[in-house]
């Protein structure tokens, strides 16, 4: 077939620019016997090298199913497989499944195995020395958040569900493997959790680069997550495969837009975080200073507050003029406590949200371990968000023109895809 | 079909006696506390030690006929006490070695089938009155130690086998195809997964295994296959209480003790982490 020269080209253009893997679905096909319908019909799909890729789709729309073929725990009944350029679809699966990182729905961690065993299975398997695993799972926990040393020699069932799925994530990113499927894994999670993990798994892949497939049903975590989303519709179909930005502002069709849904505007506001837009400085004084550098800041500063940072620089009060002289110099009692703030890998969504929750319309952006960094108020959101629909509208108009040829490229493949899966 | 055989996991896990409770879930590890109580450790070998000591006294005192002294003299009671542990141990080694691996395999893909068939016979085994199953063999094999010894392992190869099966396929599906999915092998899967968390229920079911041999041992003298049945027989036989009482008290004991080991060795072999947490 003609694709299968260009992608080999890409493959080879990508896979030394980045820690993770291309992965190519040729014509993948999964039936079962005894129903007349394949479970997955003949898809074809190219995941470049360190990017986030989104399955999303109603429940039994095969989305599992091709995740799990990608790793052969389901055996695909036709076409190729191809990670990294390398076809694996007659490889041993057991060694291939050690070259994938997979991480599923509420952990599966084997209870009767510590943390610190669960993570090293995969580097015990393929026969690491003694100290670099040991080395390996102290530098895994302490990258998914989990004090080493106190988790550790924990048993599963003495965490709770968000840190059994960050060991669930360490355990799939054991043995560094260029690829890592993962299967619903904040499904079982309660919400605030799951934000977390998110925010969590978003920080991971700007460092690390993985390839990394990402099956979920829901829509506002694809967004959230997806360098690109693929919705799927039943029996595995594309029905789209693009950025999320694309997806939001030019559903192909109206089962894309259905599954989107309403609202399309503000989940825009989760594809931009608040380090992408502009934030604004603000006056600050440290609880160190003395009094009077205070009231001096307090009159020389344009505006009629500034923000009072604790001894570690994090956002502690916000004083107003006057607030110290009714609280007769007492810093202890002068001014509001700060009672929300935001990350620089927040969306614009949660920075809104905070925003419109303050009372004085503003909330602090802090970094990673809670210092002060920055303000972000309504009218900077607001300007901000004014743009991204700008420069949205205008890369829609071009978008439309290139997603009628990308729509008429599919149409064609898959015309002859199933030409192909009746010969195969 | 799986959450209901794991709450019955669950409630097998709480149903275990005396089970020490370790510290709740988000204390730091430490030192693991022991698993055996100092309670579990003494109470029940004291009780048999004072059922022994109260049973050597009342002997003392009691007048035996000569019939009686015959039955008890010559290291009679001591050479029928060894064969009884002698029957049970090998009886419980070979429903061991068949029932563990054929529950293993009635589990695998290749088997599943044949599961209610083996079921079936093992079934059979158990429902055969013992002493009916001890009869055939006899007649089959001739009396010895053999025919007792397959009669006994035929009839205890059901809690241990049926055990084994239901821990096994009481294991959550996801976790085996999480174990599947980052790369261990089948026997991998099976050795440092399935086994490890079945063995709960694999040696309850041993332990039930242990205390029918014990009872069933007893039935090995009308086989003759010697052990503590020969002081009951004799007991009955020449209408003298003493003998009987020893016998039935040794057995009793025996039992007993057979049992407080085992349920020392599910606590202790039980795989930590399992306990923990709700």
């Amino acid at each position: 077939m003609p694709e299968a020269s260009t992608t080999g080209a890409t493959t080879g253009a990508t896979s030394g620019a980045a820690t993770g893997a291309t992965i190519e679905l040729d014509h993948l096909s999964k039936r079962y016997p005894g129903s007349p319908a394949p479970a997955v019909d003949s898809v074809n799909m190219e995941i470049k090298a360190g990017e986030l890729v989104i399955f999303v789709g109603p429940s039994g729309c095969g989305k599992s199913t091709t995740l799990k073929m990608i790793n052969r725990l389901i055996e695909p009944t036709g076409g190729r497989i191809r990670i990294g350029g390398e076809d694996v679809t007659d490889m041993d699966p057991v060694k291939l499944r050690r070259k994938v990182g997979y991480a599923i729905q509420s952990a599966g961690l084997f209870p009767h195995m510590t943390v610190a065993q669960n993570i090293s299975l995969v580097p015990r398997m393929i026969g690491w020395p003694k100290a670099r695993i040991r080395t390996r799972v102290e530098e895994l926990l302490d990258l998914v958040g989990l004090d080493p040393g106190e988790f550790h020699g924990r048993y599963p069932r003495q965490l709770s569900g968000g840190q059994q799925q960050r060991v669930g994530v360490a355990r799939a990113l054991a043995a560094d493997p260029p690829v890592l499927l993962m299967d619903e894994p904040f499904g079982a999670v309660d919400p605030i959790t799951r934000d977390h993990l998110q925010d969590e798994l978003i920080r991971l892949q700007h460092e690390l680069h993985k390839t990394i497939v990402f099956v979920t049903h829901d829509f506002d975590e694809a967004i959230k997550l997806g360098d690109r989303i693929a919705v799927l519709r039943e029996r595995s179909h594309i029905a789209q495969f693009d950025t999320p930005e694309a997806i939001l502002t030019n559903p192909a069709d109206d089962f894309v837009s259905g599954f989107v849904g309403a609202g399309a505007a503000l989940k825009r506001l989760n594809l931009t975080r608040v380090r992408d837009v502009e934030i604004t400085d603000y006056p600050t004084v440290t609880l160190d200073d003395p009094l009077q550098d205070i009231f001096n800041r307090l009159r020389s500063s344009g505006t009629n507050e500034i923000l009072l940072l604790d001894k570690r620089r994090r956002p502690y009060k916000w004083l107003r003029r006057g607030d110290l002289m009714r609280a007769r110099g007492s810093l202890a009692r002068a001014g509001t406590l700060v009672h929300d703030t935001v990350t620089r890998d927040a969306t614009l969504r949660d920075a809104l949200e905070a925003v419109l929750t303050d009372n004085a319309g503003r909330v602090a952006v802090t970094g990673r371990r809670g210092e002060y960094e920055g303000v972000v108020d309504m009218e900077t959101l607001m300007n901000s968000v004014h743009e991204l629909l700008e420069a949205d509208r205008l890369e829609a108009m071009e978008h439309q023109h290139e997603l009628e040829e990308v729509r008429a490229a599919q149409t064609h493949a898959e015309q002859e895809g199933a030409g192909g899966g009746k010969t195969a | 079909m799986t959450t209901p055989e794991l709450e019955e996991q669950e409630e097998k896990e709480q149903e275990a006696p005396q089970e020490p409770k370790e510290a709740e879930a988000p204390a730091p590890p430490g030192p693991p506390k022991s698993r055996v109580t100092w309670q579990k450790l003494t109470f029940l070998p004291a009780v048999l030690i004072a059922v022994l000591l109260t049973t050597w006294l009342w002997f003392r005192q009691a007048d035996l006929d000569s019939i009686s002294e015959n039955a008890l003299s010559n290291g009679e009671v001591s050479k029928a006490l060894w064969q009884q542990i002698k029957l049970v141990a090998i009886s419980t080694f070979f429903v061991l070695i068949i029932a563990i691996p054929l529950g293993i395999l009635l589990t695998r893909k290749a088997f599943r089938k044949a599961t209610p068939v083996a079921m079936a016979f093992a079934n059979m085994g158990q429902a055969t009155p013992a002493i009916g199953l001890l009869a055939l063999l006899v007649i089959w094999l001739g009396t010895g130690t053999k025919a007792a010894l397959i009669g006994i392992t035929v009839y205890a190869i059901l809690p241990v086998l049926s055990n084994t099966i239901a821990g096994l396929k009481a294991n959550d599906p996801t976790l085996l195809e999480a174990a599947r999915g980052i790369g261990m092998s089948p026997l991998g899967v099976l050795g440092k997964v399935e086994l490890p968390l079945a063995v709960p229920l694999i040696l309850a079911g041993v332990r039930t295994a242990l205390v029918l041999n014990v009872g069933t041992a007893t039935l090995a003298t009308f086989g003759g296959g010697g052990g503590l049945g020969v002081l009951i027989q004799t007991g009955i036989t020449t209408q003298r209480m003493p003998v009987l009482m020893l016998g039935s008290i040794l057995t009793i004991v025996l039992a007993l003790l057979v049992d407080w080991l085992a349920s020392l060795a599910e606590l202790l072999l039980r795989p930590r982490g399992l306990e923990v947490g709700t």
